[in-house]
């Protein structure tokens, strides 16, 4: 850039999140003294209206071009800022952020110098980055208005028909033959006591007769390229073995099917034939045949042909469907613990030990006993019932989440039970009863006013009487402090919820991550519950933690309008951090090199003979990966360039480097988890100083070797676990690049261990606290004389080189 | 305890000195099939004709021209789907089959001959 940059700083007090340990004065004074920077004021709140304004007014009086702002992570307000440069005629890009708050103050709390001195040292890192900024062009993409929706349980119908409503093309992707999820299951709905299926049922028939609604039942998405706006979505068919356009639903085929199996449905309580709809009401009514259960008799298709139909066609096979998708909402809903699991508990060991969602299909008219609560062991209907709570939640053996809706599901079914038996004794023995929305409590009281014993405590042992087949419940009551059995005829689990069977796979489809527990991450907690981290991308109901239907329903519509929002542009903005190739540097105009096609994700560059490598901008996702790789440094990725990061790496290291960590941090998992360990006020080291690149595969060996010249005490690389990087195969090529290095260093004379390369997933801030406390250990073990002495060593070499791959 | 831990709706097997009894019980319907390992003498045409290969076929063994035990068979509790087309098919009248507690055969009563014994007879 030819005009000299005159960076303005603003250091954010957040009211006292950051100023209750950073000095912020100081901060903005040191950094006044350093060179081009203009304007270095500290304000309470910069993100609040004066603070921008105060930004806005120093670009026009001061001239500024060059802004940084010190506040909080960039992936909270870098937006905002960018907004209010752009509106002060400055180019968005021309703005960089320090992350004093959840990287420094919020971790540092009880050393209030050493967070200072790293507040100084960040805000340097993002000034001598700014320097080196230029400004750049969004990239506007069109969008295409169709949208898929992954899961079709009271979430995903909702937001479905909420998009179809709004005008756009909806696939709705159900795994199994029906959609409903475990809503249909249900018999009643709390706190009304309303019939489920009886409000869902509509519903469902209103999304398969909508006709902006595509319903892909009994279907699985396998794969999902491109980016917002313009995702390439591969759906198979499973084959049902049914046509099912030829079916009319009418079963007479069923009728003549000799084979029987438990039915996944009634929670293996009934039986359903090898040919077979799940439930009554099932959408679409289409039949399907379980291959794994059918014996080839052919009944059914000659049942068919003489209702003059020939629907049934046992050779079918998978299809294929490649979709053009806009956006992506994910659905997929929770799977019940497995109660069995909790071995006490005697789960499939005592005959009468049942789980919530088996009575729940128990006491349905239309389910396996036509509404009849019985014991296993001989069909009697109980004199009493105990349901135990949070069997599988809050605790520290199994899963230590609360699920939220099973206190409340577990006072409908007493409830119920008490409805349908009024002499029956009915026992709840709870840890903690809650009930905090909209009717909840009034519920809680009405079961107490029907006649329910409630008692706290939570049973140790579930034994059985071999003669009787009754339960001994064994426990201590925490009313009165002693311990108690309790028999009962039948004992009731309520198990937690816990993320569903595919979402593993689905998160490594959709390159999205998952939180501790395994359900899917939003991208903030407060401010962006239904968003992805993944542009385009968004969640609702227990697909992202467990909750009750009208929660999922609100979720449904909120991510029906997030998503519909992006389509009605018809065009969207797409950052313009891409790679480019300077054609003079090129090798391929000389030789035969290739390396960045090789190493990119998504096939972005071509390479022709005896010509330079181009970029198609519109398929880079901007990991950098090629740029780190290019043999003769002639790949930039926009806004993260060799000159950017390397002067950030100097500005981190120009004071005592021998004490630092430098860590490089891609910004979807890593930082993601340097974030989080911020906002949970995790404490660490302070004198790590983080370098945020876009994916661990941006970062060039040159990076590692500039800062152990520079002197650096330890340098850390971390990007997402395998199979979870956010650019499919970012961390993969950072392994290959970095691992070397471990053999190579120690020939400089470099301690292998003060390299680390770590992989740790966004919700991993524990992992990631731990990390730089051992760092720092190993730092500290070797002590700064040894690193000085062996830096000292290496340098020539490393000089040499840097200047060889730097030419 | 009496029987071993189980998923619902699985099918249990329980092995007696002359029998092996396959078990299968939801809440409402309860399926039972059993061996008779004295009546049966190996012929294997159940194995043979199992449309879901659930039963497995077990050669006798010999030593020079002295035979040491009978063939045999046995079930796969995993792959059947008790739908006793075995029960129907075995000329000793070994296997026979409970559906709660009365002698039923689903094949028999829906007058089903799967695709391999309909092309046999």
């Amino acid at each position: 850039m030819s005009e000299q940059p005159k960076v303005g700083v603003y250091v954010c007090h957040c009211g006292l999140n950051i100023a209750s340990s950073v000095d912020c004065e100081k901060v903005a004074k040191e950094i006044a003294n350093l060179p081009d920077v203009v304007v270095s004021k500290d304000y309470r709140y910069m993100c609040a209206d004066p603070g921008q304004e105060m930004i806005k007014e120093d670009i026009k009086q001061r001239g500024l071009n060059r802004i940084v702002v010190a506040s909080c992570s960039p992936r909270m307000h870098e937006p905002t800022f960018r907004k209010c440069v752009e509106s002060a005629g400055l180019n968005p890009f021309l703005y960089e952020m320090a992350n004093i708050r959840e990287l420094c103050s919020w971790c540092h709390p009880h050393t209030p110098e050493a967070a200072t001195e790293k507040s100084i040292d960040l805000v340097k890192m993002a000034v001598a980055k700014a320097r080196y900024l230029y400004p750049l062009e969004t990239i506007k993409v069109p969008v295409t208005k169709s949208a898929l929706v992954i899961g079709g349980g009271v979430a995903g119908i909702h937001t479905a028909l909420d998009m179809a409503d709004m005008g756009f093309r909806v696939y709705l992707v159900e795994r199994s033959p029906s959609i409903g999820g475990k809503m249909a299951q249900l018999d009643k709905t709390f706190p009304t006591l309303d019939c489920s299926i009886c409000i869902l049922g509509p519903k469902m028939v209103d999304v398969a007769r909508h006709p902006n609604i595509e319903l892909l039942a009994y279907s699985e998405v396998k794969k999902v390229e491109g980016y917002i706006g313009n995702f390439k979505v591969t759906v198979a068919r499973k084959p049902r073995y049914v046509i099912e356009k030829d079916c009319n639903g009418c079963g007479e085929c069923s009728k003549v099917c000799p084979v029987e199996v438990p039915n996944e449905f009634d929670e293996n309580l009934g039986l359903r034939k090898a040919i077979y709809i799940p439930f009554p009401q099932a959408v679409p009514m289409k039949f399907t045949i379980d291959r794994n259960a059918c014996i080839d008799c052919y009944n059914c298709i000659e049942a068919c042909k003489e209702q003059g139909r020939d629907a049934i066609n046992l050779s079918m096979e998978e299809q294929i469907l490649e979709l053009d998708i806009g956006t992506i909402v994910v659905a997929c809903g929770y799977d019940l613990f497995d109660a069995s699991k909790v071995k006490a508990y005697g789960f499939g060991l005592h005959d009468n030990v049942f789980t919530a969602l088996e009575l729940e299909r128990m006491i349905n008219a239309s389910g396996p006993t036509q509404g009849n609560v019985i014991r296993f062991s001989d069909g009697r209907t109980p004199k009493s019932v105990a349901i135990v709570t949070c069997v599988g939640s809050r605790d520290e053996k199994t899963n230590i989440w609360c699920s939220g809706f099973c206190c409340m599901y577990t006072l409908k079914n007493a409830l119920l039970l008490k409805e349908h038996h009024p002499d029956m004794k009915i026992h709840v023995l709870f840890m903690d009863l809650r009930a905090p929305f909209k009717g909840y409590e009034e519920f809680y009281l009405r079961a107490r006013e029907e006649g329910i014993i409630f008692l706290r405590g939570r049973p140790t042992e579930i034994s059985e009487d071999p003669a009787t087949k009754n339960l001994l419940v064994s426990m201590e009551n925490l009313s009165t402090g002693e311990p108690m059995d309790l028999e009962t005829e039948m004992v009731v689990l309520s198990p937690a919820a816990v993320p569903t069977a595919g979402a593993e796979d689905l998160g490594r489809i959709l390159t999205v991550s998952r939180d501790a527990s395994g359900f899917f991450m939003e991208a903030h907690p407060k401010l962006r519950p239904i968003d992805a981290a993944t542009d385009g991308i968004f969640f609702c109901g227990s697909a992202q933690g467990p909750k009750d239907i009208p929660y999922s329903v609100s979720q449904g519509s909120a991510a029906a309008s997030r998503a519909g929002r992006i389509m009605a542009r018809g065009e969207w903005e797409i950052e313009p951090i891409v790679a480019f190739v300077d054609t003079q540097k090129c090798r391929n105009t000389k030789v035969k090199c290739g390396v960045c096609t090789t190493k990119c994700p998504y096939g972005a560059i071509t390479v022709e003979e005896k010509k330079a490598a181009t970029v198609n901008t519109a398929k880079c996702h901007g990991c950098g990966t090629c740029a780190a790789d290019c043999p003769s440094n002639a790949i930039t990725q926009r806004h993260f360039s060799d000159a950017q990061i390397i002067a950030q790496i100097d500005a981190a290291l120009e004071d005592r480097p021998e004490q630092k960590i430098l860590g490089f941090l891609c910004n979807w998992c890593s930082y993601g988890a340097a974030d989080l360990a911020g906002i949970s006020r995790f404490e660490y080291p302070p004198n790590i100083r983080v370098v945020r690149v876009m994916c661990s595969g941006r970062v060039d060996r040159d990076f590692v070797l500039e800062a152990f010249k520079k002197g650096a005490g330890m340098v850390m690389v971390s990007g997402c676990r395998f199979g979870d990087c956010h650019y499919i195969s970012g961390n993969y090529n950072a392994e290959k690049r970095i691992k070397p290095l471990f053999s190579m260093l120690p020939r400089f004379g470099i301690s292998a261990e003060r390299l680390r390369l770590e992989w740790f997933s966004a919700a991993e801030a524990g992992f990631y606290t731990n990390l730089v406390k051992e760092m720092d250990k190993t730092l500290k073990s070797l002590g700064p004389d040894r690193i000085r002495a062996e830096n000292e060593k290496a340098k020539p070499f490393l000089e040499k080189l840097l200047a060889q791959s730097g030419g | 305890m009496s029987y071993i831990s189980h998923a619902r709706g699985e099918i249990l097997k329980r092995d007696a000195k002359d029998r092996t009894l396959l078990e299968r019980r939801v809440l409402v319907k309860m399926y039972e099939m059993e061996l008779d390992r004295v009546k049966c003498i190996g012929c294997g045409l159940c194995s043979d004709n199992c449309p879901k290969e659930a039963i497995q076929y077990t050669e006798a063994e010999f030593l020079g021209m002295k035979a040491l035990s009978r063939p045999s068979i046995d079930f796969e509790a995993r792959k059947c789907v008790l739908c006793g087309e075995c029960v129907s098919i075995c000329p000793m009248h070994a296997l026979s089959m409970r559906v709660d507690n009365e002698d039923k055969v689903p094949v028999v009563e829906l007058n089903v001959f799967a695709a391999a014994i309909k092309k046999r007879w």
